[in-house]
């Protein structure tokens, strides 16, 4: 049972008590924009956490900071960038506890990758290596080369200059960049030139 | 997107992100939103007691949470209110199941903490903290006034002794010296550094890198040690910056020791003495706050997955256990940095269950627990912090 769970299991709420809801209508546009969205947002938070759990946890938490706020939302057209921005944001804030184990960069090839030549072997090492990339480096990763965010976009949602979101792409590609040519059977053409 | 790395990175991505699993129910999120929304109405009940008591006006500033924002500085120190006795916290008590509650009580805390929207003093004095205090990290006494960290917005703000914004950007970082006669902070990617007294000379301030995560203390000769992007380094005087060896990332740091804390890989902690540049042990603790003197220092397993299990005191130089107290097997829950009341004294915030309450815990080195403050109801949640300590040494 996780933290959050115990919890729960002693407020009223979860068997039938007295929780805040929105009005009829907007309670169902928001359930509507939920049961479409959620799914990618799972997804994004998995990229930034790398386990399902935590991702499941973190956008629950996003998506409850959303629905307390889903009255004042008025464009929903954005909404969907207004709930990106609350996912990264939430990321953020527990990655900087003080206790939480910050994942470092390592100059050695995950083990997991294997010598494999095949693409899955490569998938394998660059997934392994977006593991180990410090938070905002991965969070830059995620926006940018899946999320597909312009630098611009990804500067906006992190909060931070696009100087640094380019400075943070760049040393996290520099990094897989050096892991991979330690590893020839693994690289592309482009890196290792 | 040009290069093959980059589009085969898109592709892993969008691979692996199929791994994600679960779904979310609605009920769940209404509940939660339900909690959020309790603890918020906690935060306007204390923001609004928190105006009753200014005696001053607070100048309205528009403070973005992007660039920094300057505004005057007004030089004149602050006189605290003191009151004829310390109040009592005014925030509904904890039930009484709280775990906290079972603890032995001991004195107030010998160290500022923020409660209700006022910062409590030891000495019995108390002071409004500006800004509303609607999620603060962290804050620090400072010029008169105050540096306040706030989580929501990620911005750290100087306030003046009237409560006006001075200056606010981007950052979450406080740092003092172990003397407290020192502060840096980290606002809109530069560095600041100054007298926590100081009125007439200027703070020193540098540009940060980019990769830059917060800063982390200072070290002996006035450098501060910061981290991020996987390394670890010293931002001199000069506003030069030099790597320290050993680490990955640093997590504490002594002036009086001349030490470094941090992490050399993901489940090793480590701390090096710069005076030698050699690391002094290397152990599974991840180092949170040295002691004043920097003979100790306050730890947690790197081990664990999650709240930390216990907090444990070592010897700073050797790692040796000095004490350990269990935490989330009596149901305690630390939340944020400990900070060291005296030589063998650790404050820290503490959540309980299984009815959420907070309450600032004294450790000692004979690894007896107390409180140090009555608990409240409240905590467990991101959004809802009654006390929150003023930034350690």
């Amino acid at each position: 049972m996780s933290r959050t769970d115990s919890v729960l299991g002693t407020v009223p709420g979860t068997t039938g008590g007295v929780v805040h809801r929105l009005n009829a209508s907007n309670d169902s546009e928001f359930a509507e924009w939920m049961a479409a969205r959620q799914g990618r947002l799972l997804r994004t938070a998995y990229l930034l956490t790398g386990d399902p759990h935590t991702a499941q946890d973190l956008v629950q938490s996003t998506l409850a900071k959303i629905y307390l706020r889903w009255d004042k939302i008025s464009d929903r057209q954005h909404v969907d960038a207004y709930a990106r921005a609350a996912l990264v944001n939430e990321h953020r804030s527990l990655w900087r506890r003080p206790w939480h184990r910050r994942e470092v960069v390592s100059e050695q090839l995950p083990e997991q990758a294997g010598p494999d030549a095949s693409y899955d072997g490569r998938s394998s090492a660059l997934w392994a290596y977006v593991q180990t990339l410090p938070p905002r480096q991965r969070a830059v990763v995620v926006l940018r080369y899946y999320e597909e965010l312009t630098e611009a976009e990804t500067a906006e949602v992190l909060g931070i200059s696009v100087g640094t979101v380019k400075s943070q792409a760049s040393r996290a590609l520099a990094t897989m960049r050096r892991g991979l040519a330690d590893h020839p059977e693994l690289s592309g053409k482009e890196d290792l030139s | 997107m040009s290069s093959q790395l980059e589009r085969d990175l898109s592709r892993t991505l969008d691979e692996h992100a199929t791994e994600a699993t679960g779904a979310i129910e609605l009920q769940d999120v209404r509940h939660h939103a339900h909690q959020l929304r309790r603890a918020t109405q906690r935060r306007w009940a204390t923001g609004l007691a928190a105006a009753a008591v200014l005696v001053v006006a607070v100048p309205a500033a528009l403070l973005l949470p992007g660039d920094e924002t300057t505004g005057p500085v007004d030089p004149s120190p602050t006189p605290t209110a003191v009151p004829d006795k310390l109040p009592e916290p005014t925030r509904t008590s904890a039930p009484d199941e709280s775990v906290l509650a079972e603890l032995p009580a001991g004195a107030g805390p010998n160290w500022p903490y923020l409660h209700e929207g006022q910062v409590q003093f030891s000495n019995g004095a108390t002071a409004a903290l500006p800004g509303g205090a609607a999620a603060v990290k962290t804050f620090v006494n400072y010029r008169g006034g105050w540096l306040v960290a706030d989580d929501a917005t990620a911005t750290t703000t100087w306030y003046d002794n009237t409560g006006a914004a001075v200056r606010s950007g981007r950052g979450l970082s406080i740092v003092t010296s172990s003397d407290a006669l020192r502060v840096g902070y980290l606002m809109a990617d530069r560095a600041h550094l100054g007298d926590t007294t100081g009125m007439a000379e200027g703070e020193q301030t540098w540009p940060t890198p980019g990769v830059l995560d917060g800063l982390v203390g200072f070290v002996r000769d006035g450098l501060v040690v910061t981290a991020g992007g996987g390394d670890v380094r010293l931002l001199a005087w000069d506003g030069t910056t030099k790597a320290v060896a050993h680490l990955q990332a640093a997590t504490a740091s002594s002036d009086a020791a001349d030490l470094v804390g941090g992490l050399v890989d993901h489940d090793q902690g480590a701390v090096v003495d710069l005076s030698t540049g050699r690391a002094l042990w290397t152990e599974g603790w991840r180092p949170l706050a040295f002691s004043p003197d920097g003979h100790l220092l306050a730890a947690v397993p790197l081990a664990d997955n999650g709240d930390p299990s216990e907090l444990a005191i070592l010897d700073a130089r050797t790692g040796a256990t000095v004490a350990r107290t269990a935490l989330v097997t009596n149901r305690i829950y630390l939340r944020g940095t400990p900070v060291w009341e005296d030589e063998t004294h650790l404050l820290f915030v503490a959540d309980s269950g299984p009815t959420p309450a907070e309450a600032i815990l004294r450790m000692g080195t004979d690894s007896g627990l107390e409180r140090a403050t009555p608990p409240v109801a409240g905590g467990l949640t991101t959004d809802s912090a009654p006390y929150v300590l003023a930034a350690g040494r």
